[in-house]
């Protein structure tokens, strides 16, 4: 029999709800898989395995009495530390934040509680969600379980890197310019980006408040349409949550049928300067969903001469409005890449910060009318090439960090501008044994019609029933 | 302003934030403003009156598709 962590996160429900094992006996086997790999992987932050086993026994005592059981009802959860809950320390993977206790708890977490999930702990990031490696120079590189040599993809590292590894069933990461996305690739996971507005961002550490999102990570398509249904949909106490309907998700995922969708690959940008490698990898995934029944058709791109560099302006004004006293006041508390990357928006005028804003919606409409004529869901790389190394990419604040920032991201952030949701998605390995992923991008609050495709495309291949070497 | 000088770099960060920063910090900021040029130009290609930053939900919503649910 497999272990009870290396279950997928329904199954892991299901087990509980029928009583076939408890949430403790769950709980604990994550336990045990964490305490073995973290020094390895360096995925936690604080593993708090007495707050754990608490909360399972909470949850078996509530089976037990006969009490509703949520979706997530004695499931082992863990999340990027940048999730308030009231009185416990949220870092923000930063020693600026290393003993902040918040005073409210995120609407994210609430749900999640609501739920019946357990949390194990949190999870390493990069500091203030400002990098996409994994890097953190005051709590470590998070390392990916498939290699530890690899990056894991940032922001939410140990998001990625603890659901990869089998330490959780599932973990929410936020995505500001691509940090649910890049490491779900990195680690050969699902993660979505939903959406602008789908979910709630209140209680969350902000980064830019135009393009911050948060989103699950987790192994099956299945998984993560599961934790998306239980955080979607409008919050009271974020203005910026959207009433509309939230779908259902889950159930897309069960006998996805693909037949006749349109999936569009883009002539411009998306798969310029891709890797060769990778390029024959997107190809062969392809190839799937047109065994699948899918068409593929080539889709031209409006704004692919500046389709990287929309955001720019946005995402770097509104975390300098965040961020800059503290620049001013403590500067020696920052890691040298997060107070370069800060410093240098310092030189974003005003006038280019509200002509991005305002321009946004119209850009959005455009893009959305032009692309989705001619394609159902959009296919596109995460990462243009196979994953660096740890060591490859410690630039630190040097001239490669820009460079290096762009490339990874060149992808990823444009889709955070756009508003639009975007899954990534298992798609295989490199040479190098490093996970591959693409995502599948869709209309606003198209989250359901991603998943059918994305699980209709899992069902066809094995990826995700492979597991890392521990 | 297809370069913007170092120097000019350094006073602007000095004077809008209270410290000087390195000569390698004030490369990157004058790197920065200069890519920031190019950007307005193309987002303020037309009148910037047609769209407002409250509109973002409204155009989410009337662009969605309903047989997405």
């Amino acid at each position: 029999m497999a272990a009870l962590n290396d279950l997928t996160l329904t199954a892991a429900a299901d087990g509980v709800a029928s009583g076939e094992f408890s949430s403790v006996d769950l709980t604990e086997a994550c336990l045990d898989a964490a305490r073995q790999a973290d020094e390895r992987l360096n995925c936690f932050i604080r593993l708090d395995a007495e707050g754990a086993l608490a909360g399972a026994r909470d949850a078996d005592e509530q089976r037990a009495r006969g009490g509703p059981l949520g979706p997530l009802h004695g499931v082992p959860l863990a999340h990027k530390d940048m999730f308030y809950r009231a009185g416990a320390v949220c870092t923000c993977g930063s020693k600026i934040r290393a003993n902040f206790r918040p005073d409210v708890t995120a609407t994210v977490l609430k749900r999640l509680d609501a739920a019946g999930a357990v949390t194990l702990g949190t999870l390493n990031m990069a500091e203030f969600a400002t990098g996409p490696t994994g890097h953190n120079e005051h709590y470590g590189a998070c390392r990916n379980p498939w290699h530890p040599d690899y990056i894991t993809g940032g922001s939410s590292s140990g998001s990625g890197s603890a659901t990869a590894a089998r330490l959780v069933f599932g973990a929410l990461g936020s995505d500001t310019g691509g940090s649910v996305r890049l490491p779900a690739a990195a680690c050969g996971l699902f993660g979505m980006k939903a959406t602008q507005t789908r979910v709630s961002r209140y209680g969350c550490m902000g980064l830019s408040f135009s393009l911050d999102n948060v989103g699950p990570l987790a192994r099956t398509a299945r998984d993560c349409a599961r934790l998306l249904e239980v955080i979607a949909g409008h919050d009271e106490l974020d203005s910026t949550s959207s009433r509309y309907p939230v779908g259902a998700y889950e159930a897309a995922t069960l006998e996805p049928d693909i037949r006749g969708l349109r999936i569009g690959i883009a002539k411009s940008y998306f798969r310029d300067d891709l890797d060769a490698e990778l390029r024959s990898a997107h190809d062969a995934a392809l190839a799937v969903m047109s065994s699948l029944g899918a068409e593929i058709v080539e889709v031209e791109i409006p704004f692919a001469d500046v389709m990287g560099s929309l955001g720019g302006p946005i995402s770097g004004i509104e975390a300098l409005a965040l961020h800059r006293a503290w620049m001013r006041d403590r500067p020696e508390d920052y890691g040298a890449q997060t107070l370069a990357r800060h410093t240098s928006n310092l030189a974003v005028p005003a006038a280019d910060y509200l002509a991005a804003v305002q321009s946004r919606p119209r850009i959005v409409r455009k893009f959305t009318e032009a692309v989705f004529t001619q394609c159902d869901v959009l296919q596109a790389p995460v990462f243009p090439f196979p994953l660096p190394t740890i060591d490859e990419t410690d630039v630190r604040d040097t001239q490669g960090f820009d460079a290096l920032l762009a490339r990874i991201t060149r992808n990823t952030r444009p889709f955070n501008f756009l508003a639009l949701p975007g899954l990534s998605v298992p798609a295989g390995f490199c040479r190098n044994g490093l996970p591959l992923g693409f995502q599948l991008v869709g209309r606003p609050f198209s989250e359901t019609r991603l998943f059918r495709v994305g699980a209709a495309y899992e069902a066809a291949t094995d990826w995700t029933g492979r597991a890392p070497k521990n | 302003m297809k370069h913007f000088p170092t120097e000019l770099a350094a006073d602007y960060v000095e004077a809008t934030h209270g410290r000087r920063p390195a000569e390698a910090q004030a490369e990157r900021v004058a790197r920065v403003a200069a890519s920031m040029r190019k950007t307005l130009s193309v987002t303020a290609e037309a009148s910037l009156f047609d769209t407002e930053p409250d509109q973002l939900q409204a155009t989410l919503i009337a662009l969605a598709d309903p047989e997405d649910q």
